[in-house]
Order: C-alpha cells, then structure tokens, then sequence
C-alpha cells in the first residue's frame, strides 16, 4: 500500500488523474507523477450489492485534491463527505481514502 | 446537414428482460432490420450501405453482420460510441446518402447481454474504468451517476419526489407502449420505498438491461419512389465529444456547446418541438439534457418538472423511455430515434402526439471516468 500517484505537467505544474497523453491545462507532453496528497471528500454513497466477494455494500467516495483532480476512492466506514482524506493505492488496484 | 437526409423506415427487435436460450445479438439485429425495411417498403436487395452499433456483437465486426444478413454493399461502418452512437451513425449515414456513397442505409443498434456479459462488459469499459474502477468494486457507472445526481439535486434545490417525477411520468407514457418492459403505473409511494441501488439512486432510477435491438433506414430525399409512409427530414445535427477533458462536475453535457448551432440550423427552438427524446440512463442526465437544450427557459427547473414533464404537458421519452421501455445496451439512443420517427409518422398508437410534425432526439454516453463524454441531437421533422 502506498500514496496514489497522479501526473503533473512539467510546464504548468496541472494535475490530472487517470492517465492523459498531454496536459489538459497548457497541452504540453511532458509530466511527471507526484503524490496525490490531500483531498476533501465532496459526494458519498454506498453501493449495494456490488460485485464483491461477499456481496457487501461498498462505500464509494468522490474526492476533490487539493492538486485539482478528481477521484473515485473506496472510502472507511467512518469517512463522509466533508472530510478531508488521502488516498493509497493498493497492489490490488483499489483507492483507498483514509 | 443539408434537409435531403431522410428516415423512411424504423423498427425495434421485441424488447426483454430474459431473453430466451439461444439468443444471440446478430438475430436481435435482424430482427429489428427486417421491421424496419419493411415499414420502409423496401427489399434488402437495395440495401447498400449499413452502420452497426453494439457491445455484443463480438468477436463478429460490421462486415460478419452484413454477411449473415445477405446485403451487398459500398459503404460500411462500425459505431462504439454507446448512447451517442445513434446520433453519429445517422450523421454519417445522412452524409452517405447526400453524397451517393450510397443510396439506401440500414442503421442498427442492439445488444444481448446476459449477467456476466454485462459485468464484463462495464468492469473493461475502458482502461480507466478497468484499472481505477471496476478494482473497488464500483458495481457500474451507478454509483458515478449516484454521486453525479447528488451534485444535481443540490445545484437544482432537487429531492428524491422531483426526480421521482419525471419517472413516474415516463412510466404513464410506457403504459400505451405495448414495447416496454415496465408498464403498469408507478406510484411516489411505491417510489420512495423502492430498494436503493446507490444512495440517492432507488431501482426505477435505473435503466432495466434488456435484450433488444433498433432499426431505421435512411435514404436521399430523391430516393424516395415507393415510400408509402411519410419520410422523415433530418432537419439539424450535431456532436459533441470529449468537450471539456472532464474537468467539469458532469452537470453539463456537450448539448449546451452544440444547442445554439443545432436550433440555428433547425430554424427553430424547444417550443417548436412537438415530441422531445432525451437519453435517460439516469432521471437527472434526462434533466441535465433538456436544460442543456434550452428547454427551461427562464424557468427554474423544479417548476419545470412539475408543470412540464410530471403533467406531460412537453412530450418527453413518449415510449416510457429505457427508464420503462428498457436499454437494450448500444441501442440506447436508436431507441429515442425509433420512438420520435414513429411520432412523426402518427404510428404511435395510443401514447401518439396529435399531429407531431417535429422532434428532437438526443444521446449521450461513454463514461470515460466519472461521467458521459460524447453528446448528439438531431431535430426530425416530418416530410409532409
């Protein structure tokens, strides 16, 4: 588990998340990827019978970073909108915010 | 596009929920092209140009389907863009037969999709979805539009009964559809005690996944010899896609880019509409389209839904709209043109519009990673 990794414009200093060929902001080709970093979480919902193993509901959150994008994270029980967060990255591919 | 684009014929594949073993997507096509050649009153031998659009058509590509349903062709094209696919494909079609490419175009939209073929189908939408999304799980582009609706209802000053509104209208609509899958009246009660899919978003804010398919022809104004019914102008098109990389909240679709250039070209606006078909995936993308389409006005959109859509006043989604008639995959956005060409040529039965001569259809889709990014609208109008 690590920090989510998101690009950043090497002339504009934009973020984006996911993946982009060129930067939204100026179009230049040139990025690097930098931490996620902080978020607020500004829309939740729980997602009933999600395709997971035991069928659980999942909590499903939208996060704005402080960076400019916006991700889609598994949020912890105790996490809603209005709280601020940072997201991991699994090897299993899930965003986690904590 | 010039007003020598027409649709002389339509026709949609049966439209169910469990489809029957042995289904199969190329048979749902044909079924819905052989409906739609014959209300055209034309034999597949004149057929020769075809567009096809659906997610299961696989690993069978345009030229198997054209091969399996024996048409001999010179134009030819495969559409992956979901719900906007059916406004792209007339585009293209209405420019083929403006330019002789060729003369007569059969366009299709259609999928089965059992249980798993659905789940795979939204778990490798695209890469985003796949490495970022379907790992969480998110259980479909539901839970997007869940989050997408709570950004709505608060923009809007909306609660559950407004979107439950609109619902309950289309299923009045769906009730003299004998096409649609959901017909029997739906209550605010019965709506507001329905199981939550993903909080605000209950099961009848869900599209109901169907096995169907849809079918027009599109023909040159000066090909029309032998049309017995009235063919179908397409007055006004336009697309939009990927119009804001997005960086937006999904509140906006590419309608609001394309909507001045669209009516424009129309030579008319909202009001002239007799029967209006917007993409309704989800209750607040069929609001964000009208409102993107200028439908409001100076009105607010609260009042809008109440004195406009809830009374049926505007006729919206007439056929019950996927929301009731059902979304048969990649057909999504035939289904709407189907619908408003059946208006137009006063063969729609008991929910028909007295004497609509005018339509709009819209269609949006793709999520890329939070929310649709292609968008089209055509305005139709009746030939005469």
């Amino acid at each position: 588990m690590s920090e989510l990794e998101i690009q950043q414009c090497l002339r504009c200093s934009a973020a984006w998340f996911p993946d982009r060929l060129r930067c939204p902001g100026c179009g230049a080709r040139k990025w690097q990827r930098v931490p996620a970093g902080e978020g607020t979480v500004e829309q939740d919902t729980w997602v009933h019978r999600p395709p997971a193993p035991d069928g659980a509901p999942v909590r499903l959150g939208s996060i704005r970073l402080d960076a400019g994008p916006i991700v889609i994270a598994r949020l912890q029980e105790d996490v809603g909108t209005g709280r601020r967060v940072r997201l991991d990255s699994g090897a299993d591919g899930v965003v986690r915010a904590r | 596009m010039a007003a020598d684009a027409c649709i002389v014929g339509c026709g949609e594949a049966r439209y169910t929920r469990h489809a029957p073993a042995g289904t199969n997507t190329a048979a749902v096509l044909a079924d819905a092209a052989w409906l739609a050649l014959e209300s055209a009153g034309i034999d597949a031998g004149a057929v020769d140009g075809l567009a096809v659009s659906s997610f299961s058509l696989g690993p069978d590509h345009a030229i198997d389907l054209a091969w399996r349903l024996g048409v001999h062709l010179r134009w030819l094209m495969e559409d992956t863009n979901g719900g906007a696919s059916a406004i792209n494909m007339l585009q293209h079609a209405g420019r083929a037969v403006q330019a002789g490419d060729a003369t007569t175009v059969l366009v299709l939209a259609g999928d089965h999709l059992p249980a798993a073929a659905f789940r795979t189908l939204v778990e490798e939408y695209n890469r985003a979805t796949r490495d970022h999304l379907a790992p969480l799980p998110f259980g479909g582009p539901n839970s997007l539009f869940a989050m997408l609706t709570q950004r709505h209802a608060r923009a809007y000053g909306l609660g559950r009964s407004d979107y439950a509104a609109l619902v309950i209208a289309q299923r009045q609509w769906a009730a003299h559809n004998p096409g649609a899958v959901y017909r029997e009246p739906l209550t605010l009660e019965e709506y507001l005690a329905a199981p939550i899919v993903s909080d605000p978003l209950c099961i009848y804010d869900c599209v109901p996944v169907v096995t169907g398919g849809d079918a027009i022809v599109v023909r040159a104004r000066d090909h029309l010899s032998g049309s017995r019914r009235p063919p179908v102008l397409v007055r006004a098109l336009r697309l939009t896609f990927n119009p804001d990389d997005q960086q937006g909240d999904g509140l906006r679709t590419g309608l609001s880019v394309l909507a001045g250039e669209l009516w424009a070209e129309a030579g008319a606006g909202p009001r002239d509409m007799d029967v209006t078909m917007v993409y309704d995936d989800y209750p607040a993308m069929a609001l964000v389209q009208l409102t993107d389409l200028g439908y409001l006005g100076e009105r607010e959109l609260r009042g809008f839904i109440a004195d406009e859509l809830a009374s049926r006043r505007l006729p919206v989604n007439t056929s019950g709209g996927q929301l009731s008639a059902g979304q048969a995959g990649a057909a999504g956005g035939l289904h709407g043109v189907v619908e408003a060409v059946r208006q137009l040529r006063g063969e729609a039965g008991g929910r028909q519009v007295p004497g609509a001569r005018r339509a709009l259809v819209a269609g949006y889709g793709m999520v890329v990673y939070r929310y649709g990014a292609c968008a089209g609208a055509a305005v139709l109008e009746r030939a005469r």
